[in-house]
C-alpha cells in the first residue's frame, strides 16, 4: 500500500485523487507533499516553500472526512452517485480446516483465480462487470452482509454467502471501504431502517 | 524449547533493529491461571511483539487469510495463533478461545478488529467484548503505542522508531452465562476498556 491509499484525497485543499508513489504523497491542486514522519503517528506537511510540519495522521483523516470522503468525487452534479475503478475479484470456493496436534483451530477460506474488471459503486449497488466474457456482478447495498480492507483489499461478504475480495490496480482500497459502508449506511437510511453501527464481522443496523 | 518459545526468544533478540522496544507494567500480567490481553492495534509488528515480551505465552486471534500458503499454515499454530474468519459471526474461533481459557492459558484479541489507517483506536468490534463478559476471566489491556510509525498500514517499508508496551492492571467484569447479561454488561465494559487503553470513549 501506499500513503496516497490513507491519503485518497488532499486535506488540505479537497483535491481528489491525489497523487503519490510509496511512503510520499501530493496534491496536484495546491501543490501540498505529504510524507512518513518520524513520530507520534503524524506526517509531514509541506506547502510550498514553507518548512514540512509533523501533523497527526488523524487530523488529516478528520480532513478529508470534512470534505467530503470519497463522496464528492463520486458524485455528478445532478446528484447521482457512480464511481468505478479497475480491479481484480476473487471469490472464496471453499474453506480448509486448520487443525494442530488433532485439534480443530478454525477455518481458513480458500480463494479462486483472480478476474479482472471494473468495480462500479452506485446509489443504489455494487457492480462488477468482468472483462472476460461471463455475466456482471451486482449487489444491491441490502445484499450485503459485511464490508471491510482486509490488507489492501475490498471484502465483501453477501447473503448469497459469497466472499469477494476486490484488489485495485490503482485506487486506495480505503476509500472502497469508506464509499461501500457509507452507501450501505445512505440506502438503509433511505429505508427507515436505522443506524448501520457496525460493518464487521456482520452488518447491524440499531 | 518450544517453537512458540524460540520465536519469542529470537524477536526478543531481533526487535531493536526495528523497534527500541519499552515494556513497562509487567507486574501486572498474571503469574497464572486465565486471562485475556486486550491491545489497541497500530501497525503489524503488534501482536509480535505482545507475544515476545508478555512474561506468559499468549495466544492469539489472527485474521484466517494469513494461513495461507502452507508454510504459514504450518508455523501459525505452533506461534500459538487462531484462525478467526473476520467477515462473519465465527463460532468455532469462540469455541476454541474458551477451550484455551479453560486450560488457565492466554489469549490476546485486538478488538477493533484490524489496524488503524491513522493510529486512533477504532471502534471495538462487540463480538471481542461479549467474548469478554462470556470468558469472565481477568482482562489485562496491554497500550502499544510506536508502532503506528515503525510500520503504518499504508506503508511497505518499516523503519525504526521506538515502542512502548504498557500491561494495565487487570479489569473485573465478571461472567455473564446469559445473553441477556452480556448485552446489559456490554456498554460499560467497552467503556472500562477503551479507557484503559488510553482511548476516546
Amino acid at each position: 500500500m501506499a500513503l496516497a491509499h490513507f491519503l485518497f484525497r488532499c486535506p488540505l485543499c479537497g483535491h481528489d485523487p491525489m497523487a503519490g508513489k510509496g511512503d510520499q504523497a501530493w496534491c496536484g491542486r495546491c501543490g501540498a507533499r505529504f510524507g512518513r514522519a518520524r513520530s507520534g503517528c503524524r506526517i509531514e506537511v509541506r506547502q510550498g516553500n514553507e518548512p514540512s510540519e509533523p501533523r497527526p495522521a488523524a487530523e488529516l483523516a478528520d480532513a478529508i472526512d470534512a470534505w467530503g470522503g470519497p463522496m464528492t468525487a463520486a458524485t455528478d452534479p445532478n446528484g447521482t452517485i457512480r464511481y468505478e475503478a479497475r480491479a481484480q475479484a476473487r471469490w472464496r470456493v471453499g474453506e480448509e480446516a486448520v487443525r494442530y496436534r488433532g485439534r480443530l483451530m478454525g477455518f481458513q477460506e480458500r480463494m479462486g483465480a483472480s478476474t479482472p474488471g471494473v468495480l462500479r459503486a452506485t446509489g443504489d449497488r455494487l457492480e462488477f462487470d468482468p472483462e472476460a466474457a461471463v455475466p456482471a456482478n451486482a449487489w444491491d447495498w441490502f445484499e450485503l452482509r459485511a464490508i471491510q480492507t482486509t490488507s489492501a483489499r475490498l471484502q465483501i461478504r453477501t447473503g448469497a454467502g459469497e466472499l469477494v475480495q476486490f484488489r485495485f490496480e490503482e485506487d486506495s482500497p480505503r476509500r472502497w471501504e469508506v464509499l461501500a459502508r457509507r452507501l450501505v449506511s445512505r440506502a438503509y437510511d433511505g429505508q427507515g431502517g436505522g443506524a448501520v453501527v457496525e460493518f464487521q464481522p456482520q452488518i447491524v443496523l440499531r | 524449547m518450544s517453537w512458540y518459545g524460540a520465536f519469542a526468544a529470537l524477536v526478543r533478540v531481533a526487535a531493536p533493529v526495528a523497534a527500541r522496544v519499552r515494556v513497562t507494567g509487567i507486574e501486572h500480567v498474571p503469574p497464572s491461571g486465565p486471562f485475556l490481553l486486550i491491545a489497541n492495534h497500530q501497525g503489524l509488528l503488534d501482536p509480535i511483539l505482545i507475544q515476545a515480551f508478555c512474561p506468559r505465552p499468549v495466544f492469539t486471534l489472527t485474521k484466517s487469510s494469513q494461513f495461507r500458503g502452507s508454510v504459514f499454515r504450518w508455523l501459525l499454530p505452533r506461534l500459538n495463533a487462531i484462525p478467526v474468519r473476520r467477515y462473519q459471526v465465527d463460532g468455532q474461533v469462540v469455541r476454541v478461545a474458551l477451550r484455551v481459557l479453560e486450560r488457565g492459558q492466554a489469549l490476546g484479541l485486538y478488538p477493533e478488529g484490524e489496524r488503524s489507517w491513522d493510529g486512533r483506536v477504532q471502534p471495538f468490534r462487540l463480538g471481542s467484548i461479549r467474548l469478554m463478559l462470556k470468558a469472565g476471566v481477568p482482562v489485562l489491556p496491554a497500550r502499544i503505542d510506536g508502532s503506528y510509525d515503525v510500520w503504518p498500514r499504508w506503508s511497505g517499508v518499516p523503519r525504526r522508531a521506538e515502542v512502548r508496551i504498557h500491561f494495565g492492571a487487570p479489569l473485573y467484569f465478571g461472567r455473564h452465562d446469559r445473553r441477556a447479561d452480556r448485552e446489559a454488561a456490554l456498554a460499560e465494559a467497552v467503556r472500562r476498556t477503551r479507557e484503559a487503553l488510553g482511548a476516546a470513549a
